[in-house]
């Protein structure tokens, strides 16, 4: 299936996410995944979307258009490159060696791996782990900042 | 002689004293509303100002004459109405309005910021329940940015594509006392840039084109390009049919003039969209009723689609040239593209003209055998005749909305009100009512079917108050009769709940302090119009029409041209 990830930047709030979400039900958008995150601290208003689409970038331009017309996004743009980002718990150790063979960059936070990269390496890393990944929160794709360029 | 100094004080503000001097500084005269606990301060502030509160019956009416306000004058209309059931009550008013492009600011009331998030007596989450159908909305908890919010909000909302904006405000919050100065940096109010190789190359389609049409909808009226819509089609000789809300767009007694497509729109106009070979539609958005199936819309044209919202390019119909922007600026660039081509360039258009000056005579023999006929035609020809070429008709919806759409012919800009998008019955009288105060003494006629017309009749009460020489005429066949229409169509005449009856309008008006009359087959329609006319303020008409009359022709829901359904079938 064809995707496009649009990269949104908004602030405002829970109002503002609501409208984003309202708007993308409402036109029918068909979206993959939603991975929303703070640009700066949690004072911060501005926020960051990632919206993976099941469409090519060609079919997305209206849902960029629409996106864009909402008075709380500062900028919406196809983001060029995402990154997954997945917390997990491993077992074993066997995560390391398996994360470098696979181009992910992974580490060891407080009994959480946090490994990321890009979607169909970290896909394959969690395939070979197979039955030693007990859990996995995949939080991305995520575009990435200044669009990765 | 003692000299007096006098020492001007800082009185603190209310948040709802900063509303009202919003409102002022916005231009607004009339706002239409309904109090209610959780809006009381801003009430308790408004008599203090020069601002004309018009008490309607319901907050459906409020939205919806705020409405007819905005369409009738080209400004932001304001309704007002407190919180939980209030602001509920606005929800039809306000989808109305987005679906057609309408600015409105609806300021609602909502329960004290203590008690929000409590399920608190009247408390609704009505920013979250109108999030799909305003353009924006605002919670203001912050007394000082009330008088900001109210300011940009009438900005977004005539900006642009123009929409509806709510602004939600605390009653804690309009009581609150304003610490700082009313300060509004004024937002650059800019349309979008004009592509000039796009507008280019839609000026050399056009150009080229042996059978062009020009497709004009509500945007042409929205931008006021009503000048420059003549001035292209008359320079380029290319023939004009506007969408449904395009009406009155273009003078109907102009010989460049065809008609509207569409499900219910002139089978010529159909059938010349099916011919033609370009189609340049500005200010539309290729709505369903006007494309049916669009697999199979004008399939032989090139498409030049403007439009000023770039989300509705593409949307339905895949135009060969697709353009972001405001239909005067599109406009005004392409005839500055065709200023320096002859006028001999587009002559041979004359045979284009006349194949479909050709195509509309029969539709004009049946019209003008139905014209001596008691019926809708007849009723509209004599409204028409004695309310003058001034008049603005606000029609409901249904059967009624597409006759007045077929054979009422405006000719004045903007002279024709209906909910086109939304379809909101219910929506003629009230939004009649902003109409009539956008432009009081001009003279306004309501064309309502007597299942839409029950919809919001209590408005009778305040047009009496406020004294409103609207004339209304319903058209009564006792049923709910496009959806009638439909069940003889398409479900074997099965008429499952359209039979619907109503009160004796006549007593209905006089027990309002109104005027009424029955006119039924047989009678004398235009000395009952004229009756009407000569009647101090409101008149009610109850006009006893067929009860199984059609409307003709039709396109089945989803269907082409090919499918039409006409009077003769």
């Amino acid at each position: 299936m064809a995707t496009c990830a649009l990269s949104a930047r908004f602030s405002g709030g829970m109002q503002a996410l609501s409208r984003l979400l309202t708007m993308m039900q409402g036109k029918r958008m068909p979206v993959l995944n939603l991975c929303v995150g703070r640009e700066a601290g949690p004072e911060s208003g501005v926020m960051r979307a990632t919206i993976l689409l099941g469409c090519p970038p060609e079919m997305a331009r209206r849902y960029v258009a629409l996106l864009s017309a909402l008075e709380d996004v500062e900028e919406v743009e196809v983001a060029d490159s995402t990154v997954e980002v997945v917390l997990s718990s491993v077992d074993g150790d066997e995560w390391r060696d398996l994360a470098s063979r696979s181009g992910v960059e992974a580490v060891e936070c407080s009994g959480t791996v946090v490994a990321s990269g890009e979607p169909g390496k970290v896909e394959a890393w969690l395939a070979a782990l197979g039955d030693r990944v007990e859990d996995a929160v995949r939080l991305g794709p995520v575009a990435r900042p200044e669009g990765g360029v | 002689m003692e000299n007096t100094a006098y020492q001007i004080e800082y009185q603190p503000r209310t948040g709802s004293e900063a509303i009202c001097e919003a409102l002022l500084d916005e231009g607004v005269e009339h706002l239409f509303g309904y109090p209610g606990g959780a809006i009381m301060p801003f009430y308790d502030a408004l008599p203090d100002y020069p601002l004309k509160h018009i008490l309607v019956r319901h907050e459906q009416a409020a939205a919806h004459a705020a409405d007819g306000y905005a369409r009738a004058s080209g400004r932001v209309g304001v309704c007002v109405a407190t919180s939980g059931p209030g602001a509920t009550n606005l929800v039809t008013g306000l989808a109305t309005a987005q679906m057609d492009s309408v600015p409105v600011v609806a300021i609602t009331g909502q329960v004290g910021r203590a008690a929000m998030g409590k399920d608190s007596f009247q408390e609704t989450n009505v920013m979250g329940m109108t999030l799909p159908f305003t353009k924006h909305s605002f919670l203001v908890e912050d007394p000082d940015e009330l008088y900001p919010t109210v300011r940009r909000a009438f900005a977004i909302a005539r900006s642009g594509r123009p929409g509806p904006v709510l602004i939600d405000i605390p009653k804690d919050v309009q009581a609150a006392a304003c610490e700082s100065e009313n300060g509004y940096r004024r937002l650059r109010e800019v349309d979008p840039p004009v592509s000039g190789p796009a507008l280019e190359a839609a000026a050399t389609l056009l150009r080229k084109a042996k059978r062009p049409l020009i497709l004009a909808g509500h945007g042409v009226t929205i931008s006021g390009a009503e000048r420059e819509l003549m001035l292209l089609a008359e320079k380029t000789g290319a023939p004009v049919v506007t969408t449904l809300l395009g009406i009155s767009a273009f003078p109907e007694d102009h010989p460049l003039y065809l008609g509207w497509p569409g499900m219910h729109g002139q089978a010529s106009v159909n059938r010349a969209i099916d011919r033609s070979d370009l189609l340049f539609a500005i200010g539309m958005r290729f709505d369903d009723r006007i494309t049916g199936d669009p697999r199979r819309f004008a399939p032989n044209a090139k498409i030049v689609h403007v439009d000023v919202d770039p989300s509705e390019l593409g949307k339905v119909v895949k135009p060969t040239v697709g353009i972001a922007a405001d239909a005067k600026a599109a406009m005004r660039s392409v005839l500055g593209y065709l200023k320096e081509v002859p006028d001999e360039c587009f002559r041979d258009r004359a045979a284009w003209r006349e194949e479909l000056r050709r195509s509309q005579e029969p539709e004009k023999r049946r019209e003008d055998a139905a014209r001596g006929e008691y019926g809708p035609i007849r009723i509209l020809d004599a409204i028409k005749a004695a309310a003058g070429e001034e008049v603005r008709l606000v029609t409901d919806v249904g059967q009624h909305q597409m006759w007045a759409a077929q054979f009422f012919k405006f000719t004045r800009r903007n002279s024709h009100i209906t909910s086109g998008g939304l379809g909101t019955m219910g929506f003629a009288l009230p939004a009649a009512m902003g109409v009539a105060f956008a432009y009081p003494g001009e003279p306004v006629w309501v064309v309502a079917g007597d299942g839409g017309f029950q919809m919001n009749l209590q408005e009778l009460a305040t047009i009496r108050d406020f004294g409103l020489d609207i004339k209304v005429a319903i058209l009564n066949n006792g049923y709910l009769g496009m959806v009638r229409q439909w069940q003889e169509f398409f479900h074997n005449r099965r008429y499952s709940e359209t039979p619907i009856t109503g009160p004796d309008y006549e007593t209905l008006a006089a027990s309002y302090g109104l005027t009424g009359k029955t006119v039924r087959p047989g009678d004398d329609v235009e000395e009952a119009v004229r009756w009407a006319e000569e009647q101090e303020g409101c008149a009610i008409l109850d006009f006893h029409i067929d009860p199984e009359a059609n409307v003709y022709p039709m396109i089945p829901s989803g269907m082409s041209v090919n499918e039409m359904i006409e009077e003769d079938d």
